[in-house]
């Protein structure tokens, strides 16, 4: 039976008024047929390819434009992007806001992806910030944040997140820890802000929506950082407590709230730590013994977690 | 598909629609779920988290089993290798089909580990069966394209896994690079096979339209367009898979070719889009766009000619531009829609999924790389002296 005959049966049979088979009918037979997704894709596309030229153009004929110049034309690109982003953004609202218009996500997107080029090319010129050159990635950063829970743009949040942890990079090397170590500490301080920051949203009641991307970010953070601190040779009991305790809360927020992601999280993070740590020095028969005997316990203990709660497609 | 009814697949991806609707507020929360429970099929299934993961650790099970056999039977012979990789792949598919029927698993994650793995053992065997008693030239290759074929073909059949079907595609297609034919006959005959790929599954699809299996159909259609679209393509397939096509020497491409392959690959996405468009066909519509912008991005390397670092901007503006007309045209028209083409989000869970992974991939994109101070702190043009962000670092 075809979609179309089981709406007819639907109305038939009174599961579906007359007017939602109409409109149901019509995307099933597609005499409607939506092509916003693809206006989407060829917008991001466009801008992201219109940031990286801008960048590579400035990158490479700096010398030759003049800064002046380069600098006159990026700020007048921002100021056009602020410009329509200000005169037609929605009022501000703590819950989610529907783009104005289709484009509107995409011009505040550029803006802020020019910004990111123009700060960091002043840096680099004129050396505003002094020894504190990092500053402008961290101003960059919080100028995100405004801009995506000013906006409620889930592109510029990603860019917000992304140059938040590009600080805590250059944060670490302006400091001098140069090991993986340090790299570690970083990364776990970035993912607890980011999941702080995540936690107090909800309980602000702010932007409820974005909640989940902070606690993917930072359980990806924090699990990397874990994970590879297991078998790293300092503070490797530590690491291993941490990564455990990590997974037991991972597994028992994805179960409590149904994201099964982290329930996912939960599962392969400890395992690839905890399985490169105990194979260390097993002879091959011992590896794949224990690949066998490991994989299949790990596979029933996720069948049973999927049976009892994970069962919706 | 052997291992499922028709009319249960169906019912499944019914099921999967009418959700859409109800987020979408197409249909009444009440009304989802009673249309929902009517739709209900007797198989067991989880989310696509957990799937994944059980096909992570499905993955460890079946390469440590067979690792464990080999050790255990201590099988160093090259023939005893390759036959243990074929019976492995047939126990693998085995199983996947046992867990299958016992259990009614679909799209569990387990049993695609095994069957999808049992693809690779039973290319792997063939392969190397075929390099035991053939040394020296493109037999084991071309085997081994052709068992991944089969078997995912096989695999197909009775599973309804859509990416094994399209790893089947792929798999046809490189066979003709492992005949021996100079490379622009290679070229050709997968671009050929490719071709025909495309209209017997075009064939296969017209009686179903969106409807299962016709909705397969339609991807492994699209999927084929654009292959055939990459083996032309000589300047994609030069420079992003010389390893792959460019076993023998490249200069075994006449002129004539070259120049017939760079009308086809503008021609390739007017038609490609044609089509979609005229059988409002989205796989279609989607791999249109997609060699569309593949054929701008290489026009200048198939010409010989430098790139200029404005190039993407122009690209940028023409992509953006082109989105923008067509919505301004499509929502001037009578009733906001052309030939019912419309820019309204009709299914909006539909295009949120989709927004959702375009701004994943705008997280992955870190545009302010983390950068080390450097010791110069003059600015020179190329090499730079302080950090900076926003992909510039000391280069910017």
């Amino acid at each position: 039976m075809t979609v179309a005959e089981r709406l007819g049966r639907w109305r038939d049979e009174g599961a579906i008024t007359p007017g939602q088979y109409d409109a149901l009918g019509a995307i099933v037979r597609k005499d409607r047929f939506s092509v916003a997704l693809e206006i989407h894709a060829l917008l991001y596309l466009g801008v992201v390819a219109i940031a990286g030229g801008v960048l590579w153009t400035v990158q490479t004929h700096f010398a030759n434009l003049g800064d002046t110049l380069i600098i006159l034309t990026l700020t007048l690109i921002v100021g056009l992007c602020a410009w329509y982003c200000l005169t037609r953004a929605r009022p501000y609202s703590p819950g989610e806001v529907e783009s104005p218009t289709v484009l509107f996500d995409y011009v505040l997107y550029l803006g802020c992806l020019i910004v990111a080029s123009e700060l960091a090319f002043i840096e680099t010129r004129f050396a505003l910030f002094g020894d504190a050159w990092d500053v402008h990635v961290l101003v960059s950063a919080a100028l995100f944040f405004v801009a995506a829970y000013r906006f409620d743009n889930r592109f510029v949040l990603s860019l917000a997140l992304s140059t938040l942890a590009a600080w805590f990079g250059i944060k670490l090397t302006q400091f001098g820890f140069g090991s993986a170590g340090s790299m570690r500490v970083s990364a776990l301080v970035y993912g607890g802000l980011v999941a702080g920051m995540g936690a107090l949203l909800r309980r602000l009641d702010i932007k409820r929506h974005f909640v989940d991307t902070h606690l993917h970010v930072a359980a990806t953070a924090a699990f990397v950082a874990m994970t590879s601190g297991v078998s790293s040779g300092e503070g490797e009991l530590w690491y291993t407590a941490g990564l455990l305790i990590l997974a037991g809360v991972s597994v028992a927020y994805g179960v409590r709230h149904r994201q099964f992601a982290f329930v996912a999280y939960g599962a392969l993070y400890p395992y690839a730590g905890l399985s490169l740590k105990l194979i260390d020095g097993m002879s091959p028969t011992g590896v794949m013994a224990y690949g066998l005997l490991s994989g299949s316990a790990m596979v029933l203990a996720i069948v049973s977690i999927a049976r009892r709660f994970g069962r919706d497609a | 598909m052997i291992l499922y009814a028709a009319e249960d697949e169906a019912r499944i991806r019914t099921a999967a629609r009418v959700r859409a609707w109800t987020q979408s507020g197409l249909l009444s929360a009440a009304q989802g779920t009673a249309i929902e429970a009517g739709l209900r099929v007797d198989v067991t299934r989880t989310n696509r988290y957990l799937r994944f993961a059980l096909f992570a650790f499905g993955t460890i099970v079946v390469w440590a089993a067979v690792g464990l056999s080999l050790l255990l039977l201590d099988l160093n012979e090259e023939w005893a290798l390759a036959w243990t990789a074929i019976l492995a792949g047939a126990i693998a598919v085995a199983l996947a089909a046992f867990l299958v029927v016992r259990f009614r698993l679909y799209r569990f994650g387990i049993e695609e580990a095994l069957a999808v793995w049992s693809v690779a053992l039973v290319t792997f065997g063939a392969g190397f069966f075929t390099s035991v008693a053939r040394h020296g030239d493109d037999g084991p290759a071309l085997v081994a394209c052709v068992a991944a074929a089969i078997a995912s073909v096989a695999v197909y059949r009775l599973f309804g896994y859509l990416y094994v079907a399209c790893a089947a595609v792929a798999a046809l297609a490189a066979t003709a690079f492992w005949l021996g034919l100079p490379r622009f006959g290679a070229h050709l005959l997968s671009a050929s096979m490719l071709i025909g790929v495309f209209f017997a599954v075009r064939r296969l699809r017209r009686p179903h339209g969106d409807d299962f299996p016709g909705d397969d159909y339609g991807v492994i259609e699209a999927v084929a367009w654009v292959g055939c679209y990459i083996v032309l393509n000589l300047r994609l397939t030069l420079s992003v898979m010389p390893s792959f096509v460019g076993i023998r020497a490249g200069a075994d491409i006449p002129a004539a070719f070259y120049w017939s392959t760079y009308a086809a690959i503008w021609l390739m996405p007017a038609a490609g889009l044609a089509l979609g468009l005229r059988e409002k066909h989205r796989p279609m519509i989607w791999s249109g766009l997609a060699i569309a912008i593949a054929t701008l991005v290489t026009n200048k390397a198939y010409l010989g000619r430098t790139p200029n670092t404005w190039d993407p901007i122009l690209f940028g503006v023409l992509l953006a531009g082109t989105a923008i007309f067509v919505r301004r045209w499509l929502a001037a028209g009578p009733g906001g829609h052309r030939q019912g083409f419309t820019v309204q989000a009709l299914v909006a869970s539909d295009d949120k999924a989709g927004i959702g992974v375009l701004s994943t991939v705008a997280a992955v994109q870190q545009p302010m790389a983390a950068r080390t101070r450097t010791e110069t702190p003059a600015f020179e043009a190329g090499h730079g002296g302080r950090s900076g962000g926003a992909g510039g670092g000391t280069d910017f």
